[in-house]
């Protein structure tokens, strides 16, 4: 028994521990974000520009406020611009990476074609290749396309993503042949089986890459800095104004605002994403 | 059903790439052919070879590192009903690199957190502008990834048929023999994706460091996507497609082969 007891509080402690590796950043964000400028200097002015000793860890604040996210909210034009952009931008990159990714998905887990292995090939060595490889073809299409300096710049290239294709492909191959068969003995059309059996059986695949490339899009750094010259169209992952004693408030305000999304979504879904990426991993 | 996703590889990739190779080997303004010679003085570059050899250690340093720690956290944790500890681990992937930068900032920087922890040994260091920065790198880097790969690990746990391992207790198997000779030999063959995705993630650690450090950072965590971003910056076009035939060669051989293991291993 109290061996036991011992286990489970050892269990309780470790779990504790790695939540406040895990987490502990969005509550220190989120706890700093609350304070007053002076309180805020005291705990870690030391680490901005012209500030003296050392940072402090803050547990809790003297006294709550949201002057910073007031002043974020009420005087800072720029950030509700980037944020829109981040939203638009995610959402047509994941809507066209749905239009372009489910059949070519469906094909290469469902199609018998030699030539599908050799091109599947080379979509995982794009997979894998880092941005500033890919980016310098990319560059080349859309500056001939005159689309430098848009969103689309960003939307584009990231439609045609091929991870998604990964993911969803290992899903699909997961269908029964046996149950297309059937359907097609019945005298299924082939674009039946597929919108009518093979998209609803896939829905999880689906609904993991919806997840994961939000997480991934809404963190985009490499592609607007690349791509887009004029940061009228910046999103917000790179929003950091310069950070001084003046605003360093209103900077973990936005900071906090930034993960708002992404946390929401993984708290909505972290199931359908964990099952995505435990397929991604299995035998298909 | 492939068209749109091969007319878009097509148009971004598969097309501009033979520009690209034709670039690399002709000059910029006279357009005569000249051989091997932008290779030759991209190899050549102080610069290009800083950024490879920072690459390459810090691929060969974490992702072997990563792939051995969330192996044992998979291992911890499956013994666990309720799976919070996985949905724990996952959550980094959900925090944007973006709103970490203070907080790095404070915890990393000279004055800051683990400087105040360890000033009594080492007397003030700026863990982002000195050789720290590479510790720094990876310890984001294992930070971000462990929950993918832990739910990685723990899909392939779950397909050990507990019927050998039983079988094993019973003939007298202890612990670790029943690890080293049922689990582990099960579980081997799905390394082969996993490393595949933590090399993927692994060029993504690129964020954190742009938004820590800027263009240029401390010599230690100068990366190949660094010297890229210059390159574009400052429109060095020949030496920027010398760079991405010789950068996107050696990875498409590694992925290649990784996904054959994979290949032959799970399907």
């Amino acid at each position: 028994m109290i061996k036991s007891g011992i286990k489970n509080i050892g269990k309780c402690v470790s779990l504790l521990l790695l939540a406040v590796i895990m987490a502990g950043p969005v509550i220190l964000v989120l706890i700093c974000s609350l304070m007053k400028r002076d309180e805020l200097l005291l705990s870690f002015g030391a680490v901005l520009p012209d500030g003296a000793g050392y940072a402090g860890i803050p547990l809790l604040p003297y006294y709550l406020t949201f002057e910073n996210y007031k002043k974020l909210l009420l005087q800072e034009m720029e950030f509700y611009i980037m944020f829109w952009n981040s939203v638009f931008q995610a959402a047509g990159i994941i809507l066209g990476q749905m239009i372009v990714g489910i059949p070519a998905a469906w094909a290469f887990a469902k199609w018998d074609a030699c030539w599908k292995n050799f091109l599947f090939r080379i979509y995982i060595v794009w997979m894998v290749a880092p941005f500033q490889v890919l980016m310098v073809p990319e560059y080349l299409t859309l500056q001939r396309w005159g689309l430098i300096d848009t969103p689309y710049a960003i939307i584009l290239p990231a439609v045609f993503a091929t991870l998604p294709i990964f993911i969803l492909t290992r899903f699909f191959r997961a269908v029964p042949d046996e149950i297309l068969e059937a359907a097609r003995l019945d005298g299924a059309s082939e674009f039946f089986i597929f919108t009518k059996i093979g998209i609803p059986l896939g829905e999880g695949g689906i609904g993991a890459v919806v997840i994961l490339s939000f997480l991934e899009y809404w963190n985009t750094i490499e592609a607007p800095l690349a791509f887009l010259h004029d940061r009228s169209f910046w999103p917000v992952s790179l929003y950091l104004p310069n950070i001084s004693q003046q605003n360093a408030g209103v900077a973990l305000a936005a900071s906090f605002l930034i993960l708002i999304p992404t946390t929401l979504l993984f708290f909505a879904g972290h199931d359908v994403m964990e099952a995505g990426i435990a397929n991604t991993g299995l035998k298909g | 059903m492939l068209l749109p996703s091969m007319a878009g590889a097509a148009a971004f990739h598969v097309i501009p790439m033979c520009y690209v190779l034709k670039r690399s080997v002709t000059d910029d303004s006279t357009g005569k052919l000249v051989g091997l010679d932008h290779y030759r003085e991209v190899i050549d570059n102080a610069a290009f070879r800083l950024a490879v050899q920072n690459t390459v250690r810090f691929l060969g340093l974490c992702v072997p590192l990563l792939f051995a720690l969330s192996l044992i956290g998979a291992l911890l944790l499956s013994k666990e009903k309720r799976n919070l500890g996985k949905t724990v681990a996952l959550m980094p992937m959900a925090i944007p690199a973006a709103s970490m930068v203070l907080i790095w900032k404070v915890l990393f920087r000279r004055y800051g957190l683990l400087d105040r922890l360890f000033c009594g040994f080492t007397g003030g260091i700026d863990y982002i502008s000195s050789e720290g920065a590479f510790g720094v790198l990876i310890s984001t880097y294992i930070w971000r990834n462990v929950g993918y790969d832990i739910v990685l690990w723990a899909a392939a746990l779950s397909s050990v048929d507990q019927s050998i391992d039983e079988a094993a207790q019973i003939d007298g198997a202890g612990k670790l023999q029943r690890f080293v000779w049922v689990t582990l030999p099960h579980i081997l063959p799905y390394g082969s994706v996993i490393l595949l995705l933590s090399l993927l993630n692994a060029f993504k650690a690129f964020r954190e460091v742009y938004l820590m450090a800027g263009e240029y950072p401390n010599q230690s965590i100068y990366l190949l996507q660094h010297i890229f971003n210059n390159w574009l910056l400052n429109f060095r076009f020949s030496d920027l497609c010398a760079g991405a035939v010789l950068v996107i060669s050696v990875v498409g051989i590694l992925s290649v082969l990784l996904h054959k293991l994979l290949e032959r291993d799970l399907c």
